[in-house]
């Protein structure tokens, strides 16, 4: 495939690629990367004007796409003048009679055809380790988004970092979404380092049918998924009356363990069972997890390693592992990375500072938001607080920016949907879209606005409160389904401002309505 | 013909909530608490017991059980 892209001219170019987990989808990464073109990987969940966005702010030449976007691909096309070639990587789809844009098959023909007459230039391509190698976008649609500059240094980094860590199994599954940095550089490229075989996830939806299909010994996940795998094995212990059963397992277990004897895959085998049979390591971040969660999945014998990222650091910044594995923490720093408190304050805290091998070049194209990322001593500033602890193990503690991070991984820029709130709903004079904690301890995305006293008076109060929760229902409709508002209040009075007139955020944060 | 009986019947297996305060009007995300991973399996389970395939592009269109219904019946046996 590599050879017949570069016959296609894709050397030096950004190729944008977008697609459900797959064999093909790994092949036309590592074919556009090897061929020394820069690969921009797109979530699917995005909607078509947002995909648009990205493909022209990322300067893409061509795009490859899943079967799941073969719908959007018209719209796209007319949106995107750029965009030279698109090419569908389904390899099960139909042969395509389009010559300007053949499809994978067609492709791999073209390429065994040059490679059969002796063309070797995709092998003779020369990989320069620091040389623009992808561009990741962070969230947001409008000019809140970045994309991300990595090279193929910082990312090979993470991946000898992890693995200096981690211990890899024979089997894995790939669950996350695969244009992630978290899901792509650690468990794609990890499992190719490590020589393990990675099974695909078709969907989210048959998380349960492919852990029984596929066996695997290992995964990587969101606190989302760990915590509804825990959930549900206590769930389904309540309504087989096994839960007390279950309870005085883990006490016995416990006792055993501690004068040195492990008997949790024999005694808690069922459950074991319940998520394939041999999961045993579950490698889980991009989220806060909660220690209950993790303590309570190793009492039935599945390890959960709690790491640290952020797609600026390739993403890998820390991890928790079988080495050292500190409750709360988000584990040791990993090889590659050096990381360093700024101004801590009298309990140690203060933002969370990075430099090593794994640190992004810059944003593309805004060198603005690049100067404004780095300190001048060149560290990389993650916006995120917490303190080194024992053992040199870091401890997440809060966030300087506005930034929503979901259980499931995702992040959200609150002033994204607040834009577009203001714009689409006239009675809105102020909201501030904020996340809160549910009462079953899930973290959601919330809208608090402040609304027109006429409309009030004319409609009022509950029956605006109503209006104004039916209209974001309909807005949550045109958005990516991560990004939809889960709960709306209304509130009496403007918020309070700085004296240049901006919002003070904090004030609307408070418990869920 | 309505799947709401079938649906409701696997919403019940996620969330704790009585079946009468369970609607064609409820959201399973807000109104529920569920997640977006419960409801990816709700739709999943959905799928197997019924023959039907519900793209994960399609599910954000999707916000209340009545919307899953009616995309379940134009599609079912499709």
């Amino acid at each position: 495939m590599g050879t017949a892209l570069l016959a296609l001219g894709v050397a030096g170019r950004h190729v944008a690629l977008v697609g459900e987990s797959c064999y093909s989808y790994v092949v036309s990464y590592l074919a556009v990367v090897n061929a020394g073109a820069v690969i921009v990987p797109l979530d699917r969940e995005l909607t078509v004007g947002e995909l648009v966005h990205l493909i022209t702010k990322s300067d893409a030449d061509l795009l490859l796409y899943g079967a799941s976007l073969a719908d959007d691909i018209p719209a796209i096309k007319d949106a995107c003048p750029r965009l030279g070639r698109i090419v569908p990587i389904d390899l099960y789809a139909a042969p395509t009679e389009d010559v300007e844009n053949p499809g994978v098959r067609e492709l791999l023909r073209t390429g065994r055809e040059l490679l059969a007459r002796g063309d070797m230039s995709f092998g003779d391509v020369a990989i320069d380790p620091d040389a623009l190698c992808a561009i990741l976008f962070t969230s947001g649609t409008t000019g809140a988004n970045k994309g991300v500059m990595l090279t193929a240094r910082n990312i090979t980094a993470v991946v000898h970092g992890a693995y200096s860590l981690h211990r890899l199994r024979p089997v894995s599954l790939s669950v996350l979404p695969i244009n992630h940095s978290y899901e792509f550089n650690l468990h794609v490229l990890g499992s190719i380092f490590g020589g393990i075989t990675l099974c695909f996830n078709d969907s989210v939806k048959h998380v349960r049918e492919n852990l029984d299909r596929f066996r695997p010994e290992m995964t990587l996940m969101v606190p989302m998924i760990v915590d509804a795998l825990y959930k549900n094995i206590w769930r389904e212990a309540e309504k087989n009356h096994l839960a007390t059963h279950l309870r005085y397992g883990v006490w016995l277990s416990n006792a055993f363990r501690r004068v040195g004897i492990d008997l949790r895959r024999y005694y808690f085998k069922p459950v074991i069972q319940s998520l394939g049979g041999e999961l045993g390591m579950i490698i889980c971040g991009g989220a806060p997890l909660r220690p209950e969660v993790v303590k309570g999945m190793s009492d039935l014998g599945v390890e959960v390693y709690n790491g640290y990222g952020i797609t600026e650091c390739s993403p890998l910044i820390s991890s928790n592992s079988a080495l050292a594995n500190i409750p709360g923490s988000v584990g040791v720093p990993i090889p590659c990375v050096r990381v360093r408190i700024d101004s801590p304050d009298a309990d140690g805290n203060g933002e969370i500072q990075v430099t090593g091998d794994n640190v992004m070049v810059g944003y593309y194209n805004d060198s603005e938001a690049t100067a404004r990322s780095f300190t001048p001593d060149g560290w990389f500033k993650t916006g995120d607080l917490g303190h080194l602890g024992r053992r040199n193990a870091l401890f997440i503690t809060g966030r300087q920016k506005n930034l929503i991070i979901l259980p499931n991984g995702k992040n959200v820029q609150p002033e994204e949907l607040e834009e577009h709130l203001l714009a689409s709903i006239e009675y809105v004079k102020e909201v501030v879209v904020h996340s809160a904690t549910d009462d079953s301890g899930v973290e959601r995305i919330v809208a608090t606005a402040f609304l027109d006293a006429t409309f009030v008076e004319v409609v009022g109060p509950d029956e605006a409160e109503a209006r104004f929760k039916a209209d974001v229902a309909r807005h949550n409709r045109k958005l990516a389904g991560y990004k939809q508002i889960h709960h709306t209040q209304v509130r009496d009075c403007e918020f309070t401002k700085t004296s240049t007139k901006k919002i003070k955020r904090n004030e609307a944060l408070g418990a869920m309505p | 013909m309505t799947m709401l009986p079938i649906i409701t019947t696997v919403v019940l297996e996620y969330a704790d909530v009585p079946e009468s305060s369970i609607t064609r009007d409820t959201d399973p995300l807000r109104d529920l608490n569920l997640t977006s991973y419960d409801l990816m399996g709700i739709i999943g389970r959905l799928e197997s017991e019924l023959g039907v395939s519900v793209p994960e592009r399609e599910i954000r269109h999707l916000v209340t059980l009545g919307d899953l219904d009616d995309y379940i019946k134009a599609h079912v046996g499709a």
